[in-house]
């Protein structure tokens, strides 16, 4: 019985070796999209990988840039449309889900690759102050580019044993995160493995600490090297329930002591009709918003903050 | 807890451990304990209404028994069937006339169920003996290898396995763990690997069956019978399996049914446990074929609408059953008939009479997958009318799946072939396999494990396909 239990052992053994070479395997070339679809993976591709990428490539290029918009979906949406006309602002707006620490790191690869810039802008809605490094979408947009790119160094310590926590220490290499991206397979068993077991609970609250320590980083990160940081907030609907988040910040960031530093975040919110929204009162409803409507937000933007100056709002 | 639940695998792997580390006598109470964990994890209401019809039955079992009138023991007998399967009929014949009425789901109920009605009956006809010890009836009730789908019980099939076992007269050896085992994984593989492809490919077909063209509707009808059956074989191949590491032999659920060569045998090889029981515990006591061709006609027909009304309360099973009974009795008329042409024809003619089997079998099924009876009579109208629409790779499986589950049926077919054979030589399929060189045994049970785990990869991150017989 002895001898078949230890044979049984190597069975096991030698299948779950075998499984990792499938696993290997799945990340290669034709294999992945086979491997994907026989194991009901493709929804699992490197879309989050390859969207944020691209926003580490562009703030890493040495252009001529002087500085650097980023900021949420919301940003993204009203100033994205302008990203080509610009020569001396590169922006990079992303999304809510790369948190103020992935806000942090684009910035740093900004000013690395920038010496001689001038203004770090970061629009964005409340709702990018709530976000932490959660199971859902974190580790694909905060942690596997910048993995992937090499810069989760360049985060404090703390910010790096909270990434650690979440995620794991092995699957923060860039050696996992490429992989993971090259095969669906094994991005979706590892996003639903961390959804069963949870490492670490996500933070919540209307500012959490993350979000408060890569603020006040950014800040610190900006002074060093010579360039002036602005915190802005993103157009918002007129609506209860963006007042409510609005005030919901507002007192945390009185708590935390910040708001003496960040007055104009909640004095120059630029506020608009419900109606233009979308469903989600979130973004603005795309199918009445035109380039010539954001020019005309980012016009007012600029009039109530004094700021953005010589941002091209045209292709003409 | 499914087969498919990441802790089954551990869950499985304490109960063996500790079933064959106790002293014998103490294998019952781990059996039950495993058995009371196992349904617990289906819910508090499951487990009360199993603890309810083991205790009562049980009761009436032992009151029967020391009963010394007949009218004593018909009492008993009544109020004991009543306990095992009162429940199971409330259940499923209250919803055919009052939509609206609600009764408590109970896991495993329509199978254990009739394992307590089987017991009843037997102990009553005097063909097995009471069972004194509460534990070891209990044991018998809640058995969970078998408990979510069957295979469904009997109690002279099952206690003296249960002495042995407690007796210690039944050893966990190699060979008993290696079949059981490699049975599982061929359970595994029959569920994985094609039933729930073919499932996820069958399921759109029916839900959106009037945008699919004739062909596709046709293709669907043939799909879902080969989905069925290897959910369902898959099922019990992991029951027998997992039985059989735990020290019971349980009896086979399927006999590769679509090698049947007539309606009548298909029944003595698809779901042999409920066909059974059907056949000894409603088709005989109701006279069987003793008692003319009138009655005998009428006796199929309330067995197979019994059937029908077992699998589900609507009026669709319950037609399904209609039409099973129909075919019987049609092979019953026809037999004079057919007679002369046994056995001519030579291999043409099996496979022909094994196409038509398959193919009555699909067509009725098209009612037992749809949701009402005018779906079923809609698609099987589609399917002659030639209708442009769908194709079979607009229902969102690729053709990168269909063609695994393709390879995997013509294995399966393979198999099941080789199979056939060996049980016409008087042997079987494990016996031919565990006479093959070691070596090539264990690469072909690594390439099915490791399929195994590639395709449980599905069922990670979405709505894990259960058993279909688990609904009812």
């Amino acid at each position: 019985m002895t001898k078949f239990l230890l044979r049984l052992a190597a069975f096991v053994l030698a299948a779950l070796v075998l499984f990792a070479g499938v696993l290997g395997l799945s990340a290669l070339g034709p294999f992945s999209e086979i491997f994907a679809k026989l194991t009901a993976s493709t929804g699992y591709s490197a879309s989050a990988s390859e969207e944020i990428g691209a926003h580490i490539t562009a703030v890493q290029a040495e252009d001529g840039a002087t500085a650097l918009i980023l900021g949420d979906s919301v940003c993204w949406q009203v100033f994205g449309p302008f990203s080509l006309c610009n020569t001396a602002y590169r922006i990079d707006g992303s999304n809510r889900a790369v948190t103020l620490a992935g806000q942090y790191l684009l910035a740093k690869a900004f000013l690395d690759a920038h010496p001689d810039a001038t203004d770090v802008y970061l629009i964005i809605t409340p709702d990018s102050f709530s976000a932490g490094f959660d199971a859902g979408y974190g580790y694909q947009y905060a942690a596997a580019p910048f993995a992937a790119a090499g810069l989760l160094g360049g985060l404090d310590d703390t910010t790096r044993a909270e990434l650690t926590a979440a995620y794991g220490a092995p699957f923060l290499t860039g050696t996992f995160a490429r992989w993971a991206d090259a095969s669906p397979l094994v991005k979706k068993l590892y996003l639903n493995a961390l959804e069963v077991w949870q490492p670490a609970a996500a933070q919540s609250g209307p500012l959490v600490p993350l979000a408060r320590r890569n603020l006040e980083n950014l800040e610190a990160l900006c002074q060093e090297r010579g360039a002036a940081f602005h915190l802005l907030c993103a157009p918002l609907a007129d609506s209860e329930d963006r007042h409510t988040a609005m005030a919901s910040l507002e007192q945390a960031f009185r708590d935390a002591g910040l708001y003496d530093s960040y007055s104009a975040y909640f004095t120059q919110a630029p506020w608009y009709d419900r109606a233009l929204f979308g469903e989600d009162g979130v973004h603005f409803d795309n199918a009445t918003a035109d380039m010539d409507f954001y020019a005309r937000v980012i016009g007012e933007i600029q009039n109530a903050t004094g700021l953005l100056d010589g941002l091209v709002l045209s292709y003409d | 807890m499914t087969y498919y639940s990441l802790v089954f695998p551990l869950f499985f792997a304490a109960a063996v451990l500790v079933f064959w580390l106790v002293p014998p006598k103490a294998r019952g109470a781990v059996l039950l304990a495993a058995g009371i964990f196992y349904m617990a994890s289906w819910g508090a209401a499951s487990l009360g209404i199993l603890a309810a019809v083991t205790l009562l039955s049980w009761a009436f079992g032992r009151g029967l028994a020391a009963a010394k009138t007949t009218a004593a023991r018909r009492v008993f007998l009544v109020l004991g069937l009543l306990a095992s399967a009162g429940y199971l009929f409330a259940r499923k014949a209250v919803p055919l006339f009052a939509s609206g009425a609600v009764l408590v789901t109970a896991t495993g109920l329509a199978f254990y169920a009739l394992q307590a009605a089987a017991y009843i009956a037997d102990l009553y006809k005097g063909r097995c003996p009471v069972q004194k010890s509460l534990l070891r009836y209990a044991v018998y009730m809640s058995f969970f290898p078998r408990i979510l789908s069957g295979p469904i019980g009997r109690p002279g099939e099952f206690f003296p396995q249960l002495e042995e076992l407690c007796a210690g007269q039944r050893r966990c050896t190699p060979d008993r763990l290696r079949r059981g085992l490699t049975t599982m994984l061929g359970g595994w593989a029959e569920k994985l690997v094609i039933s729930n492809i073919l499932s996820d490919w069958v399921t759109p077909i029916f839900a959106r069956w009037t945008e699919c063209s004739a062909p596709v509707v046709v293709m669907g009808a043939a799909g879902f019978a080969l989905s069925l059956y290897f959910d369902f074989a898959g099922y019990s191949h992991l029951a027998l399996g997992a039985a059989r590491v735990l020290g019971i032999d349980l009896p086979a659920n399927f006999r590769r049914p679509f090698f049947a060569q007539s309606m009548g045998e298909f029944w003595q090889r698809w779901h042999i446990s409920l066909s059974g029981w059907l056949r000894d515990y409603i088709y005989i006591p109701l006279g069987g074929s003793r008692r003319g061709t009138l009655r005998r006609m009428l006796n199929l027909l309330v067995t197979f609408v019994v059937s029908g009304l077992w699998h589900g309360s609507a009026w669709h099973y319950l037609f399904w059953g209609l039409l099973h009974a129909l075919l019987q009795i049609g092979g019953l008329l026809t037999k004079p008939l057919r007679r002369p042409l046994a056995g001519r024809g030579g291999a043409v003619m099996v496979w022909v009479r094994r196409a038509f089997v398959f193919v009555c079998f699909a067509l009725t099924l098209v009612f037992f997958g749809a949701d009402s009876l005018g779906q079923g009579a809609g698609m099987l109208a589609r399917m002659v009318s030639g209708a442009p629409g769908l194709s079979p790779l607009d229902l969102g499986v690729t053709g990168t799946e269909l063609a695994f589950a393709a390879l995997g049926l013509v294995v399966a077919f393979c198999l099941d072939l080789a199979a056939e054979k060996a049980e016409g030589q008087g042997s079987c399929l494990y016996d031919r396999f565990a006479a093959l060189p070691g070596a090539v045994r264990t690469a072909a049970l690594l390439v099915l494990a490791v399929t195994v785990l590639v395709f449980a990869c599905r069922l990670i991150g979405g709505d894990a396909a259960s058993f279909y017989y688990a609904q009812f």
